[in-house]
């Protein structure tokens, strides 16, 4: 038999029966087989949690971890922005639905991918979400509960995107935004005005500082404009009386830095070498 | 498919800031010295008549305050999360403590690094009496004004500090008899031994022994002690008691051969010497 969800009421009402127990390892019919991809993390048709099309055979990318890098990739391209909190339906369901511990597994999802959104670009929001990656190890074992580990995936994601509408508020780019954390050296909880006109002052000169248009991405150039950035950046900052440690020791703050501007002369290359 | 070891997906400035040598995991976290120092300053303020002492926190620039209030709360928040660390311990089978001791360790300091107060003092410890610019982080005339992260800040930092005694070795004080022998420490023992199939429990007794002593000629007793019962086939290199007991104890090379050298008069005739080789005899 199969089933038809009309709505996401009607899979709770179905997935509530004991059949669709969450320690079954194995479905017979689309449901149980939903059950099952998600314990198993595989990734499941996402029509049948959404618009309840359980008629089509499960297309299902088969890999052996949620963290290889190909398959966040074919989830992205299969899934994505259907499991971001900006989906509106897929938000709701996980904030009521009584199946806690399956919005639990999908909040694992929406956690993955939502890092993704903004790894490798946006670091200290990188962090932000690593520092509290240890917390579906937590649910798991029992220490946190599976409505919380939900409530926690989604805080995270609205602390980021309130912080982004904030910075956008205060009239600085995404780039900016991502720069003015990155002097910082945390995700921070508002917008220093005085940073972000540093901020935008300092990527104003990394821009025109890149080498001349069209450039060939090459390791020597990245590493030197990175490091010159750096010290530009850091003596802008000191100017206005904020130490990042340069020439002292290490700091997040460089790190963050150096890796910004490394991204930046790599983005504007007009050419790069293969993967 | 449990994510038990998945590790988080921090970015490569956060993972190289919180990438710390043991030394440096001493520097930051080995709180042993700054409580008694703290400690004392408490005490001899403490010692004052009510009278003076409120005269000076009525005067007091914001600079001594601040310290005086990190150094209460400092020693207020010691040992605070020992339960939490106890059930840590109890949830781990014994082969596995310190592997998840370590663990648990990083996954802190990680998250440590992730708040502002964590990663000043991270940098401030670096330098001759950190605490105190962190104290003024904290509680000077602009210091934290949120006393949640405070709070947060306290425990971490307890936290980590006494995961880091124990994983050192100096765990007993808080009840952890931890046996933090590792597997590769085993293996290098082993050509040491006169039987090698003993590696692990003479290693076990040469910690409880040399952990903690703050002399050459302490530290080296128990070697020598394993030498002339003849638990030790042979003399163990400085290398390797170096990687061994290096953080747990006060040594170095040339007094380690001097008082190891059993060609040489033995430099020890107490009663605790006697009693390390009647331990070690079974091993021979």
């Amino acid at each position: 038999m199969q089933y038809t969800i009309e709505s996401l009421e009607k899979l709770d009402q179905l997935l509530a029966d004991p059949q669709f127990d969450i320690c079954r390892r194995e479905g017979q019919t689309p449901l149980q087989a939903l059950a099952w991809h998600l314990i198993t993390h595989k990734p499941f048709d996402i029509n049948v949690l959404l618009k309840g099309t359980c008629a089509r055979e499960d297309t299902i990318v088969c890999a052996p971890h949620w963290n290889d890098d190909d398959f966040t990739e074919q989830i992205n391209a299969m899934y994505a922005p259907q499991f971001t909190l900006d989906n509106k339906e897929l938000r709701t369901w996980l904030e009521t639905t009584p199946l806690h511990d399956i919005a639990a597994w999908t909040a694992y999802i929406v956690r993955r991918v939502e890092l993704d959104k903004i790894a490798n670009y946006y670091d200290a929001a990188q962090d932000f979400y690593a520092d509290s990656w240890y917390e579906w190890s937590d649910y798991e074992a029992g220490r946190l509960a599976a409505k919380d580990f939900v409530n926690i995936v989604i805080a995270k994601v609205d602390e980021v995107n309130a912080h982004i509408a904030d910075g956008k508020q205060h009239g600085l780019s995404m780039d900016e935004i991502v720069l003015h954390d990155a002097m910082w050296g945390i995700l921070p909880k508002h917008i220093d005005d005085e940073l972000g006109a540093i901020a935008r002052d300092t990527l104003k000169t990394a821009i025109s500082s890149l080498p001349s248009r069209p450039y060939i991405w090459s390791e020597a150039g990245k590493e030197k404009y990175a490091q010159d950035m750096l010290k530009m950046a850091a003596e802008k900052l000191q100017a206005q009386g904020y130490d990042i440690n340069y020439g002292k020791g290490y700091s997040i703050e460089q790190g963050y830095l150096l890796d910004y501007f490394s991204r930046l002369y790599w983005r504007e290359a007009a050419a790069k070498p293969e993967d | 498919m449990r994510s038990f070891d998945e590790e988080a997906p921090h970015s490569t400035a956060r993972k190289e800031f919180v990438n710390l040598s043991d030394s440096e995991l001493n520097q930051t976290f080995d709180l042993t010295a700054i409580r008694s120092e703290v400690y004392g300053l408490v005490r001899n303020e403490g010692e004052k008549p009510w009278n003076i002492k409120e005269q000076e926190l009525l005067d007091a620039d914001s600079d001594k305050r601040a310290e005086w209030i990190f150094a209460t709360r400092l020693l207020a928040s010691y040992g605070t999360s020992i339960p939490q660390i106890e059930h840590l311990l109890k949830s781990a089978p014994p082969a596995l403590k310190l592997q998840m001791l370590s663990k648990k360790r990083a996954e802190l300091i990680n998250q440590f690094a992730g708040t502002e107060a964590g990663q000043h003092w991270m940098m401030c410890m670096k330098e001759q009496d950190g605490w105190k610019y962190v104290a003024q982080y904290a509680y000077g005339a602009n210091g934290i004004q949120d006393s949640g992260l405070l709070d947060r800040f306290m425990l971490m930092l307890d936290q980590i500090a006494i995961i880091h005694d124990v994983i050192n070795g100096r765990g007993r004080k808080y009840g952890f008899d931890l046996d933090i022998v590792s597997t590769e420490s085993i293996n290098a023992t082993k050509q040491y031994c006169k039987h090698p199939e003993n590696a692990h429990l003479i290693l076990q007794m040469l910690h409880k022994m040399i952990d903690g002593q703050t002399t050459p000629k302490r530290s080296s007793r128990a070697i020598r002690a394993a030498l002339e019962s003849g638990a030790f086939c042979q003399r163990p290199s400085y290398t390797w008691f170096d990687s061994e007991f290096g953080n747990s104890c006060k040594n170095d090379s040339s007094s380690y051969y001097s008082y190891t050298d059993m060609e040489k008069e033995c430099p020890y005739d107490d009663k605790l010497y006697d009693e390390y080789k009647n331990d070690f005899k079974k091993f021979k």
